[in-house]
């Protein structure tokens, strides 16, 4: 596996971030936001923009550019180094806004004309670039598939590429997601829906006032047992099961009902009673909605179980990724369980008794883990959850 | 040019014909002890009310976990009037370090 976020590069420095309760958040500077309400982000900077800035060019935008570093990482850690045509791996990555960057400059260039026009624009800003950048580099051959489902996108592609791997179609896929959407005028629009904190996200505490937004890139590699085995490659954790689901409601609230769906159909999938899963990285995105309707939906599907089973969210460290999102979070749930600590929200500064849960809070827990579940729950009410096992060969 | 309201009622009566406005409601559906799905404000109806109150009262009012409280129209209104007048009374005396 590999990432790329504001914790800096690769899936070590986001794990170590989310266990030490470190977080990425700080304050952006965007032109023409002078008069900005809220001006905090989980903003990639440093080294690790520089190294994104050495893969984006003429015709690869940030998005991508974050997405390509990622897959070294997961490539070189799989052991997939040398090229080679493979019809029987495919690439599934998840995006919400894909080249948002590239977007916002090509609108410049054309409206206010203070910026050059970039011909390549249309290869740069379209979803599955990075999809098909992956392909392009690595020879892949196999189907490539972008999907877009705002904070649910990833989920949603690593459980698509699961189930393409457990139905036999391919013996491998790419899988994961990347965001790259922190323009002014992007900030703006979701500043607009005022469901950003000006002040810090604390998912599942009282007086939490919302989400704080990141941007990063995070890429697994899926294989199927056989195949992995055969060629020798090291196994992170198993990866059980998938489930996804619709609320059927409303736009900007979540459903309950739906959330629960969504989880059950994971733990089916995965063969796994409720009982057995020892960890869950929450959605958690701090706004009043999703962690109300996200305890409601724990509570539907685990019952009593809610009191004791630990449920974190990470998003206050590395921020809400949007498309990103589950991709770099189930990199968080991964460690947890090879760690076998629990990483905590921080930002808590007291029980909402309308979230009776157990958050981790502000400081890590090593719990004994044998499987683990992962949320996401986008607008438009569409749920995913992945559930994850230790490997215990 | 109006001047922004400032007493307790004054704000409430903008915040009522923003309601009314941004949640495309006739008037008399506006029933103080109604809940907000039977009259009808809905999730997005809620943040074109927030953006009507930046735009009305020059502040940034964030759905916050009071929002989780509040089922009535008439809770509502209690709210964002509370916030409102918290936000003049800091603007017209700024705490000083």
């Amino acid at each position: 596996m590999g990432a790329v976020t504001a914790a800096g590069l690769g899936a070590d420095a986001l794990w170590n971030a989310a266990r030490t309760g470190n977080s990425a958040v700080r304050e952006v500077d965007l032109p023409g936001r002078e008069n900005a309400r809220v001006n905090i982000a989980a903003a990639i900077g440093g080294s690790t923009d520089e190294a994104i800035a050495e893969y984006t060019n003429a015709t690869t935008d940030r998005f991508a550019a974050m997405t390509l570093l990622a897959t070294e990482e997961a490539f070189g850690q799989a052991g997939l180094t040398q090229r080679s045509l493979e019809e029987r791996c495919g690439i599934v990555l998840g995006t919400g806004a894909g080249g948002a960057v590239s977007t916002d400059r090509n609108a410049r260039a054309f409206y206010v004309k203070d910026v050059d026009a970039e011909p390549m624009s249309v290869p740069k800003v379209m979803p599955n670039a990075a999809a098909s950048l992956i392909s392009m580099k690595h020879g892949i051959t196999g189907p490539a598939l972008t999907i877009s489902t705002a904070c649910a996108s990833s989920a949603q592609a690593i459980g698509l590429g699961f189930e393409m791997v457990r139905s036999g179609a391919l013996d491998r896929v790419v899988v994961g997601g990347s965001e790259a959407m922190l323009t002014p005028a992007v900030f703006r629009a979701w500043e607009m829906l005022h469901v950003l904190t000006p002040t810090a996200s604390r998912p599942f505490s009282t007086r939490r006032d919302g989400m704080v937004l990141g941007e990063g890139a995070a890429i697994f590699v899926l294989e199927a047992a056989d195949s992995a085995t055969a060629r020798g490659a090291e196994s992170l954790a198993i990866l059980a099961g998938y489930g996804t689901s619709s609320d059927a409601r409303d736009m900007l609230r979540p459903d309950a009902e739906g959330a629960a769906r969504a989880m059950r159909l994971a733990l089916q999938s995965a063969n796994l009673p409720p009982a057995a899963i020892d960890y869950i990285n929450a959605h958690g995105t701090g706004t009043v909605y999703n962690d109300l309707a996200e305890a409601r939906a724990l509570r539907m599907v685990f019952g009593e179980q809610t009191q004791t089973m630990p449920v974190s969210s990470t998003k206050p460290i590395h921020g809400h990724c949007i498309g990103a999102a589950g991709a770099i979070e189930l990199i968080v749930t991964v460690s947890a369980l090879h760690a076998q600590i629990v990483p905590p929200t921080i930002n808590w500064l007291g029980a909402d008794p309308k979230c009776p849960l157990d958050p981790v809070p502000n400081e890590s827990r090593p719990v004994g883990m044998e499987a683990a579940l992962c949320n996401s729950f986008a607008f438009g009410g569409i749920n995913a959850s992945l559930v994850v096992r230790r490997d215990q060969r | 040019m109006t001047t922004t309201p400032h007493t307790k009622d004054a704000i409430r009566d903008e915040l009522m014909r923003i309601i009314a406005r941004e949640g495309e409601l006739e008037p008399e559906r506006l029933v103080p002890d109604a809940t907000l799905d039977t009259i009808g404000i809905a999730s997005h109806d809620l943040v074109l009310i927030l953006m009507s109150i930046e735009e009305t009262f020059d502040l940034y009012v964030t759905v916050d976990s009071d929002f989780a409280d509040v089922e009535t129209l008439d809770q509502l209104l209690n709210l964002l009037t509370e916030r409102i007048r918290e936000h003049q009374a800091e603007a017209a005396a700024p705490a000083t370090a």
